[in-house]
């Protein structure tokens, strides 16, 4: 265990460590700064907007929105063919049948709004074709439509025009997504990851049964699943799995690149504001709740299932159910908090069986969606909760509140107010009809506390685009499908067009001149009420929920 | 059948994301006094 504690605190060091370089070089591509690898970048980025016809021109912030939701949505539509007609295109050697309507309909919207809930098998449901241009392809597009938005939302709180979506979808790609993804993919396949496109082995066993072993071109999948916060396994049980995650040091890798980029953006916008103190604040709230939330999911773990401890079994080795042997429990539960809390998806344990407060926490690190948040939309996420701690701190002194030298009024907190309560709605709305309804209700496997706990986490991390599964859901039918697609789909590109539409007011107003009572947001002081407005938004929304879920279930035990 | 439900279904969300990004122009575009 002291051992385990050590590797989580090394690996949790070379992360922050790596917080701040990383989120200057960003801030660095965005402020089109001249770089020694512009003679690399330039041409390739002149052939793709020459290839899609882009016209470089700045946008208003309603051009970018729409551009965003139209492009998005013709990609999805793309894709979801794709899905559709895999039986007969090629790359095909397995023979894979078609997806089902339904099915393609949510995969196609999981994968480009970087949700990548899987309610298919990902190494016998898809071909190598899906999976490389439906996949990988949207693996690529999803984060860096969301890293685009950051960008913008951050040129409009400055004042800045706010871009071109294309420019900085592109620039996300090729200067950021691409180049972490292209080295990593090389570490991943030393480490023992497969990459290939040859069909699945068939072996015998030892009894003499025949056993189908997949493989495929998962080293490249690997570093642009984790890197771009997408989560979605080339594998049915993820980095679970021992081609997606072979040992330690893959497992270690794979944290450090679901955090990489957004430990990063606090401080791309400091550097993008002009006071890396506006962004040392966020990160290091955002990093004390995820502190606070790891030491107590790793206690709460070691001590073991109460249930078992009473049966005299011996929990040493804290509670194993569902986890692999090669990673133990730290491991398991610093991946499955690190995966909730970036939004990544990404599983090497079954959260289904993590002990009832800590399934809470990694629960709670996507009801928030604050605690970093995934690549982009995360930390857009964030400022909305800043501005909302801005207008609360302004109505405690009786002044109009302002940020980063901008009065924040009622218009621009009407759109945050609706932005805020869209996840409710889609989270405790959508649990409320799977419920009471038994085409949602007989998905459950566990039914009582636990089955509801299945159902809210399912809603959740489609609303938030997160992507894991509780798993013991039964969620390949119908309503599964077309529910949790719709609540993608809106948990995705509501917030964007809101929080741009904000961005884009604060951007026409004229800077306020600083004085004595200006309320500071680059203080310690700041930091806690930020975080009190978070856990204060939080709290008040979903924790009669969660008392009904695994609170109830943690009593009972 | 279905593909065309789904298709449709897709076409619609975009279309409300559309619709939003106008109702969110007009909310920031109000004057403070304006009552409509």
């Amino acid at each position: 265990m002291v051992l385990t504690l050590i590797s989580i605190a090394i690996t949790l060091l070379i992360i922050f460590l790596l917080a701040k370089p990383v989120g200057l070089y960003i801030a660095r591509v965005f402020d089109y700064q001249p770089s020694k690898m512009d003679k690399f970048f330039l041409p390739i980025e002149k052939l793709l907007f020459k290839i899609g016809g882009v016209k470089k021109d700045n946008q208003s912030w309603k051009q970018y929105a729409i551009t965003l939701v139209g492009a998005n949505t013709f990609m999805i539509l793309l894709v979801y063919l794709v899905f559709r007609f895999q039986g007969v295109l090629p790359l095909n050697p397995s023979n894979v049948a078609g997806m089902d309507p339904a099915l393609a309909f949510n995969t196609a919207i999981s994968f480009m709004t970087n949700t990548n809930l899987q309610h298919y098998s990902g190494e016998s449901g898809l071909s190598y074709l899906s999976q490389l241009i439906g996949i990988l392809f949207t693996m690529f597009v999803a984060p860096g439509t969301a890293l685009a938005v950051a960008i913008a939302f951050i040129r409009g709180l400055t004042g800045k025009e706010i871009g071109n979506f294309f420019v900085d979808l592109i620039r996300s790609i090729t200067r950021v997504l691409l180049p972490i993804a292209f080295i990593t993919s090389f570490i991943f396949i030393a480490l023992g990851v497969p990459q290939t496109l040859d069909p699945t082995i068939t072996a015998k066993t030892m009894e003499g049964i025949e056993q189908n072993i997949a493989i495929g071109p998962v080293g490249s999948f690997l570093s642009i699943k984790e890197v771009g916060n997408n989560g979605g396994g080339f594998f049915g049980v993820n980095s679970a799995h021992p081609f997606e995650n072979p040992n330690a040091k893959s497992n270690a890798l794979q944290i450090i690149l679901m955090f990489l980029l957004p430990v990063a953006l606090p401080y791309t916008y400091g550097k993008m504001v002009g006071n890396l103190k506006e962004g040392r604040v966020l990160f290091v709230s955002m990093a004390m709740i995820f502190l606070i939330f790891l030491g107590t999911s790793l206690y709460q773990e070691y001590k073991g299932n109460p249930a078992l401890n009473e049966l005299g079994i011996s929990a040493e080795q804290g509670s194993t159910e569902g986890k692999e042997v090669r990673f133990g429990t730290g491991q398991s539960v610093f991946y499955a908090l690190t995966t909730t809390a970036t939004e990544t998806g990404a599983v090497n344990t079954m959260h289904d069986t993590l002990t009832p407060l800590t399934g809470m926490l990694a629960l709670s690190n996507i009801l928030l969606n604050t605690v970093f948040g995934g690549v982009g939309a995360g930390f857009v996420n964030i400022i909305m909760y800043v501005m909302i701690a801005v207008f609360l701190s302004g109505l405690m002194v009786g002044r109009t509140p302002e940020y980063l030298g901008k009065k924040i009024e009622g218009k621009e907190m009407k759109l945050i107010a609706l932005t805020l309560l869209i996840s409710p709605l889609l989270i405790l709305g959508g649990s409320a009809l799977a419920l009471f309804t038994p085409v949602g209700s007989d998905g459950i496997s566990n039914p009582g506390y636990h089955g509801i706990t299945q159902v809210l986490y399912e809603f959740t991390s489609a609303a938030a685009n997160n992507g894991s599964g509780f798993e013991g859901l039964g969620d390949a039918t119908p309503f599964w499908n077309i529910s949790t697609g719709i609540v993608m789909f809106i948990g995705r590109f509501f917030g964007f067009v809101t929080m741009l539409a904000v961005a884009g007011s604060v951007a026409s107003k004229r800077l306020v001149p600083e004085t004595v009572g200006t309320f500071k947001t680059d203080t310690s002081l700041f930091g806690v009420l930020f975080i009190v407005a978070i856990f204060i938004v939080g709290a008040l929304t979903f924790f009669p929920v969660l008392v009904l879920g695994p609170v109830a279930e943690y009593l009972a035990l | 059948m279905l593909d065309i439900l789904m298709v449709g279904v897709i076409v619609l969300l975009a279309g409300s994301m559309y619709g939003l990004a106008q109702w969110s122009e007009g909310t920031i575009t109000k004057k403070s006094g304006d009552q409509s």
